[in-house]
């Protein structure tokens, strides 16, 4: 391993005089004499509770009401007055459970598929009967619980009714355990269930004219996980042009700025005051804006408030302080503007759909813009806007909420009311199809023909992810699959890959006493194939990449072990070789032939925090022979308070292959001065805060360009807006961006040609 | 030790349970206050801010055992808005101006240890809130990190630079 020591930027080491020993007891004593005065400190007489709670009643006048509780006996009761959709719903159940769920928990289905057998299939035989006997509601809630280990398919809605329902028993599944409160009427929707449409005619998508990540066309694209699939970022290029979303801190308000690249000139800015912040996606002479909103008031709001037929109750008392107004929730916006005239950009569409942005991605076209809108409890046991409960989507400031039958509800009710929301939005025809699945989305990874959307779950069988897989890139621009869920959580998207068709997913189990981290390979019908486990018990995942048949994972405690796992056989996933090294890798990129490049932070263990950061580390590792991973070399970069956003975000790395370099945003600190007399003598400083550009081989990184943020009086207090945060280079030339301009440098010897500021 | 079935119940809409569990933690909280804020009057708003927005956002909460941690952050949310007024009435955007670095320690060594919160004053509002969520706290500063919405690496060098001052002032 080559001595890191020698191969340092700004690395300084600051043990040299003093042990970590001694800081650790001197941190322990100032935290004693603290911590001794805070316990000295009385609570005031007015911060006592029985005061406190005099605030809440000022708000609710007289008692406050028991929360209500909609009873589901009563709602079986009226399900019974529309018994079309009543008997289709328990037909519907006693279908899911016939269906075969995952094997690998085969033993826990078997047992939970009786369960639910039992109630639902004598409800199926007795529809003229109160069905409230048949499945009673401890049985739903039971079934429900039981096969929260499975998820077996997702089946669309009958009717908002049905969705409500289960949006009720979600939130009332743990209100059951304490008693239930006082009956009150139920809400009931008699809107019309919309069946599902025909798949909507396929536009005809043309490939984008500008093509993405393509070296060859001589200038760098946007760092993605999947080649073809395009993910959105604040700074794109079509080699002729840069455009960037950007955030005027002095107004805090959001604008895209358009630059010609040739000679750094401004073409034309684009306001979105509400918006503050935006990424961008480049096709050809369109350019996309997506980002949080909120509902316009001339979206036609009232038809949003209210479908037909849709009675509320008004009996329910809502505190006053909860009440909110829908439009201004939050949306997930797309804003479409055509360029051709870059000059004058003008926005020809825009779409919204209800949540908040998780991620999108673009491919040949169709945007797949993901949202999650989180259902308030309050609104679902006693609603005021139907709007709050149901997603609902606006296109050209026409909104209509998205019909039930293109809702999706899982057989097990699990984790807190949301909805999961997916469009698939041709950006040339305006064709827009939305599904939404009950359930919430944290996570999305997407190739040409596959949309994965996983989130967190937190159930009785511990902590696992949930994924559910839709079909895309075909005639039917969104085409449900499947869904299950997986043992323990996932680290970001690039936890999940698909390959021929089978889902691998990289995940740490953090249900034991200890947390350990697997590899799991699935079929389309998310039925488990192979998996291996036990991977670096006690620590967990902290990146992953995916290589064809190899996938890499680095898990971390102390030490940095980087796994190569064979996937060649799905059936047998087999841990080929780990390295153990310092320091750990967030992000790990492909350098082709064998090698590996990780961008992370050096750490060294403390003994008053545990393991602490010391500086960035960039790590070079031959892989060519999995079995076998080697760190052939590695940088360190600054010391503790060193950062960089590609620990974070992905796309801040800029990768140019072709010519064996790529670049970062970077602060670097450095922390010198302490000695055994005075332990805490240490300074920390930042030393460079800017864009480095670093070109690699198959044995070395060498630091080809410090391209410096621009600063003020104090060197080392760099501006906040002038802080670069991406690069990207055209032909000979690297553009970086701040919030307050661009510059341009020279890609041969870095120096500066010209600086544009934004007005 | 708070029973996970009261911050349930809390959880449910509960005002008996909700209190409860304010109760348990607002000793902590008014601490915390007090030591970032570093006068009482603010560190009382804090406090009855921070009641009122737990309790409406309760149902949020995700896992009973993060309670303290979500308390506190809501708690942290609210010292920053004060703390940003501090910043607005010195007119001073610049927090490395609110210290001075470079400033001997107090010429005037007291007999008595001084107090740590008067330590604690000579440090910028900023400076102080995660000194008080490390070291009185005890959070590590990769979930300081998280609960004030910092890059990890802001928070370790202030720590850094705050206990080190620190210590020069308490050794005096």
């Amino acid at each position: 391993m080559a001595d890191w020591k020698q191969n340092n930027f700004m690395y300084g080491d600051p043990r040299e005089t003093f042990t970590d020993e001694d800081a650790a007891a001197e941190f322990a004593r100032i935290s004693e004499q603290l911590r001794a005065e805070a316990e000295r400190i009385e609570l005031p007489d007015a911060l006592r509770a029985e005061e406190m709670i005099k605030l809440l009643d000022g708000v609710v006048p007289g008692e406050t009401k028991p929360v209500p509780v909609v009873n589901l006996r009563r709602e079986y009761a009226k399900w019974i007055a529309v018994a079309a959709c009543f008997v289709l719903v328990i037909t519907g159940f006693a279908r899911m459970v016939a269906r075969q769920n995952a094997a690998y928990i085969a033993e826990t289905a078997s047992s939970s598929a009786a369960a639910l057998a039992a109630p639902a299939a004598a409800a199926a035989g007795e529809v003229d009967d109160d069905p409230a006997e048949a499945a009673n509601e401890k049985g739903l809630a039971e079934a429900c619980v039981l096969n929260a280990q499975n998820d077996g398919d997702l089946r669309t809605a009958e009717s908002y009714t049905e969705i409500y329902t289960m949006l009720t028993a979600l939130v009332e599944r743990e209100k059951m355990e304490y008693g239930v409160a006082a009956e009150e009427d139920a809400v009931v929707f008699d809107g019309e269930a919309k069946s599902r449409a025909e798949a909507p005619m396929a536009p005809v998508v043309t490939n984008s004219a500008a093509a993405a990540g393509d070296v060859g066309a001589g200038y760098t694209s946007t760092n993605v996980q999947v080649e073809g699939v395009d993910e959105a970022d604040i700074l794109k290029t079509d080699g002729e042009y840069l455009y960037h979303f950007r955030t005027d801190l002095s107004t805090g308000k959001g604008k895209v700025e358009i630059v010609r690249a040739a000679d750094l000139t401004h073409c034309a800015a684009i306001d979105l005051p509400e918006l503050r912040r935006g990424e961008l996606y480049l096709a050809g002479d369109r350019l996309i804006v997506a980002a949080d909103c909120s509902w316009d008031t001339d979206a036609a709001q009232d038809t949003v408030g209210r479908l037909t037929g849709i009675r509320q109750n008004d009996e329910v008392v809502v505190p006053d302080w909860y009440e909110r107004d829908v439009r201004k929730e939050t949306s997930a916006g797309l804003f479409i503007y055509d360029i051709g005239d870059r000059t004058a950009p003008r926005r020809i569409a825009t779409f919204k759909q209800s949540g908040r942005i998780v991620s999108s991605r673009l491919s040949k076209d169709v945007l797949y813009l993901v949202s999650n809108q989180w259902v308030d409890p309050w609104y679902i046991t006693g609603d005021t806007d139907a709007a709050s409960v149901f997603p609902s989507v606006s296109s050209g400031g026409e909104a209509a909420f998205v019909p039930a039958g293109d809702i999706y509800l899982p057989a097990a009710l699990r984790g807190s009311a949301n909805y999961c929301i997916v469009t698939a939005y041709n950006i040339r025809s305006a064709e827009a199809s939305t599904r939404a699945v009950l359930g919430s989305v944290d996570t999305i990874m997407m190739t040409g023909d596959t949309l994965l959307l996983a989130s967190a779950i937190y159930d009785e069988a511990g902590v696992g992810t949930g994924i559910t897989r839709f079909a895309v890139g075909g005639g039917d621009l969104l085409q449900y699959r499947s869904s299950g869920r997986v043992p323990g959580r996932i680290d970001n998207q690039f936890s999940l890959d698909v390959n021929d068709g089978l889902l691998r997913v990289a995940t740490t189990d953090y249900s034991g006493s200890e947390p350990e981290s697997g590899v799991y390979v699935y079929d389309e019908g998310m039925k488990l194939i192979g998996s291996v486990g036990g991977i670096a018990p006690g620590e967990r995942i902290y990146s992953v990449r995916f290589l064809d048949d190899t996938a890499y994972v680095v898990t971390f405690r102390e030490t940095d072990p980087l796994f190569a796992i064979d996937l060649s056989d799905p059936r047998n996933p087999t841990v080929l070789g780990q390295l153990k090294i310092p320091g750990f890798s967030e992000y790990l990129h492909p350098a082709g032939e064998g090698l590996l490049i990780g961008v992370g932070q050096n750490t060294r263990a403390n003994a008053w925090g545990g393991v602490i950061a010391d500086g960035l580390k960039l790590a070079l590792f031959d892989v060519s022979d999995p079995g076998d991973p080697k760190e052939i070399t590695s940088v360190l970069i600054g010391n503790a308070g060193s950062y960089t956003e590609v620990l974070e975000n992905h796309k801040a790395f800029l990768w140019d292959g072709q010519n064996g370099r790529f670049g970062f945003p970077a602060t670097v600190c450095r922390v010198y001065g302490a000695t055994a007399d005075n332990p805490w003598g240490t300074q920390t400083s930042v030393t460079f805060d800017g864009y480095l550009v670093y070109s690699f081989d198959d044995k070395e990184f060498t630091r080809i360009g410090e391209l410096a943020s621009e600063s003020g009086d104090d060197p080392f207090s760099p501006i906040a807006d002038a802080t670069i945060r991406r690069a990207a280079v055209i032909g000979d030339t690297i553009y970086t961006a701040a919030e307050n301009g661009m510059t341009a440098w020279s890609y041969g010897d870095f120096a500066k040609r010209e600086t544009l500021r934004y007005s | 030790m708070l029973d996970a079935a009261i911050v349930r119940a809390a959880k449910q809409g509960d005002r008996e349970s909700f209190a409860q569990v304010y109760e348990y933690f607002a000793p902590e909280l008014y601490r915390t206050a007090l030591f970032t804020l570093g006068n009482e009057t603010d560190a009382q708003d804090a406090v009855s801010e921070t009641f009122l927005e737990a309790y409406k956002g309760i149902r949020n909460l995700r896992d009973e055992n993060s309670i303290r941690r979500w308390m506190l952050t809501i708690l942290s949310a609210r010292c920053k808005r004060h703390i940003a007024d501090y910043i607005r009435q010195r007119k001073t955007t610049d927090i490395d101006e609110m210290t001075d670095l470079s400033a001997p320690p107090s010429a005037e060594p007291n007999a008595d240890c001084i107090s740590a919160r008067e330590a604690l004053d000579t440090l910028a509002p900023d400076e102080r809130q995660i000194v008080v969520l490390s070291a009185v706290m005890g959070y590590k500063t990769r979930e300081i990190a998280e609960m004030l919405e910092l890059p990890h690496g802001t928070v370790s060098s202030k720590l850094y630079r705050s206990l080190k001052k620190l210590r020069v002032i308490l050794e005096s």
